[in-house]
């Protein structure tokens, strides 16, 4: 268990040894392999790690959406103190929408481009209040408001492709908040935006967030992302947290040798460097994880006993865990 | 929407003219019109009077203004074959198609699009991949074993419904008449419309389930449910609307194929049509008749296509807005 | 070396997949059947059927040998002529094949070559061409074979028609498929134009006629040959169709669709065999090539992996 008691605010949601198996003609694939983390009311969590990490599968996991044949072999999600990871599809279709919402990469794809856009808040709406049509339509406007789509009621009847990619990205926003959700997933919210809206639509979800007190499970690859918004990061490897704690700890003071040579990479802006730096070989393919520790192949600081251990989450201070075994002390080793 | 049609229009206006000119082409010089509408003994100098007579010398740019003028009030000349005026026979069988295919159309889409919902939404179950596989041989069997095979077994052995013809007609606004109104007419309909109608059944089953497939896993399928709407509302709301543009697509070309094998139909089941005349026609080498068959073929044709695009612009809104009109 | 060749192959996503469908399997294995039966027909019927002197009219309308008066001679009986139905078969698919492969050649040769310039050219010779498919394809392919076909015969009259009346059926089917080719292979010479492979080879100066048929044409075949497969299928049909209708192939050499027409007569009087088998035959093969051609496009569409 690797949850850390923080002050005030209680826990949200909780993933305790998360494993996803996707079977396939080759073998059994393990995308994600024992996973454990917890989000508390109202904070960002930022998950990130480069592509094929299982970051993606993670959030799709929790709202139980998995491509088949992918599955969660092992371990369970819990919302509010209620499991959800084993409900029947009924009630999962009220979970999701209801009390977790979603914030997909690409706006253009995820809006169905025959209906308006009011229409499908609408429909959303109704789907997971009691709200009369007429009552889930002037909520629909007051969201589109929220979001900042002026002359709301004007565009309440445009469809989708009448509008910008950032305006989309803010539809979609609404949609995900149509319920008042607790807990929003927001998958790659910005990638497929240009660079001059995703600092707006960014801030724009972290205000939300913040209003409402809806805690937001960020999944990115960017760490500009990250330092803008994240309470809070856990560091993905080939599907195992590897490091999760407070931003300012991960970004200055990264204690993983992954993760301080990510850290690494990113350049600054105003310094000079001769060469960029980067770590040796590349993240392994899922059928070839090592044994022992997944990232040991590439790591400076590798022991004899990375090869054949799996190392947990230590906690190294308060907030802060890593899973190397370099911080085992209890076990020292030779 | 105007500069949508009309673009659309003078295309079709440009197709027309061409196949026009080629059935022109056809009409005049293929084999010697002349030749063909007189009798052995004729002279030469005869022969040569009476091509001079009907204009066939005159240089071919006016030849064709003429034959256009003809065509559009529906004036081919005579039928080699037959013998009678080709308007008067064409007068006479369309009506057989139009009910044929009309019929047949409506039996495939009634049918049709439902099986290839259903067969879309339970990808694995067993009565749908029974029903996709039947549609499979349904694709396979060409039109005139379904048509033997139909009438061995439907008129010879249980003699329920009858081999052959349109049964008792009865005449309503000038020249149509119709077979519907009359219990022989609907018994002698049903065997050439099923036939018909199998081909394109089975096509479009496959064509709804394979867009029904594709929807189904498009984001905004998987955004849809990961806002929690309800099944219901996903498949046939969602999913289902999507296919319909492909199938508005498809339905122009059934139309326009079903008259096509329409013409292997009536022959079979010696349905008195329109198919059945161009088949005599083209075994006869009946000019005048395969020229007027080719250019009434292709105004149904491009008037379909134009439907077909008509309707596309209602339904799809991406269509309507030249471009994008909102700012950042 | 041969050895890690051939398990080379079996060890690829194809065969693996066509390992684990069992009626592709059995539809391919029947298609080779079909096709092996024809080319080398005349080494396996016990006579020439198309040879008057080997014809006993004795031995004409004969049951099949399931049925009483037939002989295990004429398995699947005899027609009119005392021709042997299983080897007029044999030769009837022969015919079937010959013009269903020789249309979508001529068929694939004119599309992958107008795609290919359409494709990669662009411009108005793009236009131009795009516009002469959308043209023909306002019509339902049928009916332009049966056009062309008709047309074609008023060309030749007499017995001139019987002997090119094979290749008329080749011309009229080719020409009324050829535009799927082309528009398949122009949006997939387009989409491999904007790629860098090809950048590079027109920075080295690489001659356009190369480029589009060594470096682009083996990277489109894939979907071409799942739309030549399913092309087959229906050639034979519309084949089948024509000679049915009496305007495809005369009965002196006759196809599996003439074979079914001169049957016909004889279906009211009690012969059915000698309709009824060579329509079981045409079922079976073009059944064969669809399910091949169906699996073909699953295996290789990337969407549905």
């Amino acid at each position: 268990m690797s949850s850390i008691q923080n002050c005030n605010k209680k826990e949200i949601l909780q993933v305790d040894h998360l494993r996803i198996e996707y079977p396939t003609r080759k073998g059994v694939l393990v995308p994600v392999d024992d996973i454990s983390f917890s989000v508390r009311e109202g904070e960002i969590l930022a998950i990130v790690g480069e592509s094929g990490a299982g970051k993606s599968m993670s959030g799709m996991a929790i709202i139980n959406l998995l491509e088949p044949p992918g599955e969660i072999a092992r371990g369970n999600v819990v919302l509010n103190g209620r499991r959800i990871d084993n409900l029947p599809a009924q009630a999962m279709q009220k979970v999701r929408g209801g009390e977790i919402g979603v914030i997909f990469q690409d706006p253009l794809t995820s809006l169905n481009p025959l209906f308006t856009i009011g229409k499908q808040l609408v429909q959303t709406i109704t789907t997971h209040t009691d709200l009369s049509a007429f009552k889930a339509k002037k909520r629909a406007v007051e969201l589109l408001n929220e979001v900042g789509i002026s002359g709301a009621d004007s565009h309440f009847d445009s469809y989708p492709h009448e509008f910008s990619g950032g305006m989309r990205q803010r539809v979609v926003i609404a949609l995900a908040l149509c319920a008042g959700p607790k807990l929003i997933i927001a998958d790659e919210p910005t990638t497929a935006l240009d660079v001059s809206i995703q600092a707006q639509i960014l801030s724009l979800l972290k205000t939300l967030c913040r209003e409402h007190q809806t805690a937001i499970i960020l999944i990115t690859h960017d760490m500009g992302v990250v330092r803008k918004m994240a309470d809070r990061v856990a560091v993905m490897y080939a599907g195992r947290i590897v490091e999760v704690g407070s931003v300012d700890a991960i970004i200055k003071d990264a204690k993983h040798p992954y993760t301080s040579g990510l850290m690494k990479c990113i350049p600054n802006i105003g310094s000079t460097v001769e060469n960029l730096h980067h770590i040796a070989g590349s993240m392994p393919r899922l059928l070839e994880i090592p044994t022992g520790c997944a990232f040991h192949p590439r790591c400076s600081m590798m022991k004899e006993r990375c090869r054949t251990e799996r190392p947990e989450l230590i906690p190294l201070e308060e907030n802060h865990e890593a899973a190397c075994l370099l911080f085992d002390k209890e076990r020292t080793d030779a | 929407m105007i500069f949508y049609i009309g673009k659309r229009i003078l295309q079709g206006t440009v197709v027309i003219v061409i196949t026009a000119f080629l059935s022109f082409l056809l009409f005049n010089f293929v084999t010697d019109p002349v030749a063909n509408m007189v009798g052995q003994e004729t002279t030469a100098e005869d022969m040569e009077a009476l091509r001079e007579r009907l204009g066939f010398n005159d240089p071919v740019p006016v030849q064709f203004v003429r034959f256009m003028g003809n065509a559009v009030q529906g004036e081919f000349g005579i039928s080699y074959q037959m013998q009678r005026s080709v308007k008067s026979l064409f007068r006479e069988r369309f009506p057989a198609t139009f009910e044929l295919v009309m019929v047949s159309t409506l039996l495939a889409l009634v049918i049709g699009i439902p099986l290839g919902v259903y067969t879309g939404l339970h990808r694995n179950g067993k009565i749908a991949n029974g029903i996709l596989g039947a549609s499979l041989i349904g694709v396979s069997l060409p039109t005139f074993i379904i048509s033997i095979l139909f009438i061995y077994l439907f008129a010879v052995i249980l003699r329920w419904l009858p081999p052959f013809g349109r049964g008792d007609t009865v005449a309503i606004v000038g020249y149509w008449t119709t077979g519907l109104l009359s219990i022989s007419g609907l018994k002698s309909i049903i065997l050439p419309a099923f036939t018909l109608c199998l081909y394109q059944l089975a096509l479009i089953l496959r064509i709804v389930r394979s867009e029904m497939l594709e929807a189904l896993q498009t984001d905004y399928i998987k955004f849809a449910k990961a806002r929690g709407l309800q099944n219901r509302v996903i498949n046939y709301e969602y999913a289902f609307k999507n296919t319909l543009i492909p199938v508005i697509t498809v339905l122009g070309l059934q139309v326009s194929s079903m008259l096509a094998f329409s013409v292997v139909t009536e022959s079979v089941f010696q349905w008195p049509g329109l198919g059945m005349l161009f088949i005599q026609a083209a075994q006869f080498g009946d000019i005048p008749i395969i020229t007027a068959y080719l250019l009434m073929a292709t105004v149904i044709f491009v008037s379909i296509n134009l439907l077909v695009d008509v309707i596309y612009y209602l339904i799809d809104p991406r269509l309507r807005v030249p471009s994008s009109s909102a700012a950042g | 070396m041969k050895k890690f060749l051939i398990e080379h192959i079996i060890d690829t996503d194809f065969f693996y997949q066509y390992r684990r469908s069992p009626r592709v399997i059995v539809a391919s294995s029947i298609i080779l059947l079909i096709i092996f039966s024809a080319v080398f027909a005349p080494l396996l019927t016990p006579h020439r059927p198309f040879d008057p002197a080997t014809l006993e009219l004795m031995d004409s309308r004969t049951p099949p040998f399931f049925q009483e008066g037939g002989s295990t001679t004429f398995l699947l009986g005899t027609d009119d002529q005392g021709r042997d139905v299983l080897a007029i078969i044999m030769y009837g698919s022969r015919i079937s094949l010959i013009v269903g492969f020789g249309s979508v050649l001529l068929a694939m040769v004119i599309g992958i070559s107008i795609g290919l310039l359409s494709g990669y050219t662009g411009g108005w010779i793009d236009s131009f061409f795009m516009r002469l498919a959308d043209i023909q394809l306002t019509f339902p392919s049928i009916l332009i074979a049966l056009l062309v076909d008709s047309i074609a015969r008023v060309l030749f009259t007499g017995s001139a028609q019987d002997e090119v009346a094979i290749f008329i059926l080749i011309l009229a089917i080719g020409i009324s498929t050829w535009p799927q080719y082309a528009r398949m292979t122009r949006s997939g010479a387009m989409v491999e134009k904007g790629k860098d492979y090809i950048a590079a080879a027109r920075i080295i100066k690489v001659n356009p006629r190369k480029i589009m048929f060594r470096h682009i044409l083996p990277n489109i075949m894939g979907p071409n040959l799942v739309l030549a497969t399913l092309g087959l299928a229906g050639a034979v049909i519309v084949e089948a169709t024509l000679s049915f209708l009496g305007i495809g192939i005369p009965p002196t050499t006759p196809s599996l669709g003439t074979l079914i027409r001169i049957g016909n007569d004889y279906l009211f009087s009690g012969e059915w065999w000698i309709t009824i088998f060579p329509a079981v035959a045409l079922v079976i093969l073009v059944l064969s090539i669809n399910i091949l051609g169906d699996w073909l496009r699953d295996v290789l569409n990337p969407k549905l992996q």
